[in-house]
């Protein structure tokens, strides 16, 4: 009891370090060493891991600076179809077999490790600040250029259509930033440091829909959850710490080949 | 929009999400530690950290609301209305 503990605390901490230091949640770690290494069923490891996204996107948003670059407005409205595609995913969970969901988490996994490859170079997006931002868009000051940068959400659709399909795969035990940053960024104009900074903040609201049912059904192990959330504020209080100081480039092609190891690894377990 | 009035939510979410975390951290790791004394309390202090932490979001978007009715904001009122209302009722389904 203690061991298995202790080892969810480490795997919290690992999680939550990783995720801070690769700007994605830490719940695509978590949830095969939940399920694979301590041994819990998938859907265990999965609502343990989806509690532990609350935990980083607070920590996360409250870190100095974070919050300036939100863009709540955006937020909130993205929010709508998120918590949909939420409650969608959670149909979708309770009623699949564990072995498609090792299978449709294998493919997440490659998703992550493809769009960590694909942007290395992460770059914002400069415009002439005196455009109109619209409805949804915003204007921030860029802390590494000094000027004011301002933005326009652009095909709403699309932003709207990946927040519901990120709130669906959220319930698998995920945050869901890694499908909506990048498509906020590279198609709806939004600017990388807000897209990902909305992201992380909005991320809780899913996983509190997700993470009432999945207590109320008793999925969630309280002292096990427990272990899970300290490890992972810790870790990414370190992450955070650490982030200064790494090689975010070399750690980013690691992981990578991490996760795609780990998906195959997935659809073996499930197929077997 | 003033951004002297955003700037006052971020400060009241900025807090929120602070005490929340803290409040949390310290209720898992008290009920963790009785957990492994054999208390019975410690079936107690779990369940509040957990519900806690699930309640810091919630309480951001009620503090998002508020803001948002007082600025007249009507596309942020409808909108965190909406995620407070899928949240209730994923409650109630689940309590049922």
């Amino acid at each position: 009891m203690l061991a298995t503990v202790v080892s969810i605390i480490f795997a919290g901490c690992v999680a939550g370090a990783l995720g801070a230091l690769l700007g994605i949640g830490g719940g695509v770690f978590l949830v095969p060493f939940l399920n694979l290494v301590v041994g819990l069923d998938f859907k265990t490891a999965s609502a343990i891991s989806l509690v532990t996204v609350i935990a980083t996107s607070s920590v996360t948003s409250a870190t100095p600076g974070r919050l300036e670059l939100v863009n709540l407005r955006l937020g909130m409205v993205l929010e709508i179809f998120t918590t949909s595609g939420g409650l969608i995913g959670l149909v979708l969970v309770y009623r699949a077999a564990d072995p498609t969901l090792q299978r449709l988490f294998a493919v997440v996994m490659a998703v992550v490790a493809i769009v960590m490859l694909s942007r290395l170079h992460r770059r914002n997006i400069h415009r002439d600040s005196s455009i109109d931002t619209g409805v949804l868009g915003g204007r921030y000051h860029d802390p590494e250029t000094g000027a004011e940068v301002a933005y326009r959400l652009r095909r709403w659709p699309v932003a709207f259509g990946i927040s519901l399909l990120a709130g669906i795969v959220s319930m698998l035990g995920i945050g869901g930033g890694v499908l909506k940053v990048p498509v906020l960024n590279a198609w709806c104009g939004v600017p990388m440091r807000i897209a990902a900074a909305t992201s992380a903040l909005m991320i809780a609201a899913t996983a509190v829909v997700g993470s009432i049912s999945n207590f109320a059904r008793g999925d969630i192990v309280p002292h096990l959850a427990a272990s899970a959330v300290l490890g992972v504020l810790a870790g990414s209080k370190l992450g955070f710490a650490m982030a200064a100081r790494s090689n975010a480039r070399a750690l980013k092609i690691l992981m990578a080949c991490v996760l795609l190891a780990g998906a195959i690894v997935y659809v073996w377990v499930a197929g077997r | 929009m003033s951004d002297k009035d955003l700037t006052r939510l971020e400060h009241q979410i900025r807090r929120l999400l602070r005490v929340g975390v803290v409040l949390t951290a310290a209720a898992l790791t008290g009920g963790l530690v009785l957990f492994f004394a054999g208390m019975s309390a410690a079936t107690f202090l779990l369940d509040a950290g957990l519900i806690l932490l699930m309640a810091i979001p919630v309480a951001r978007i009620v503090a998002s609301l508020a803001d948002s009715i007082r600025r007249r904001d009507r596309l942020l009122v409808w909108s965190t209305t909406f995620v407070l209302i899928v949240m209730a009722a994923t409650l109630i389904k689940s309590l049922m």
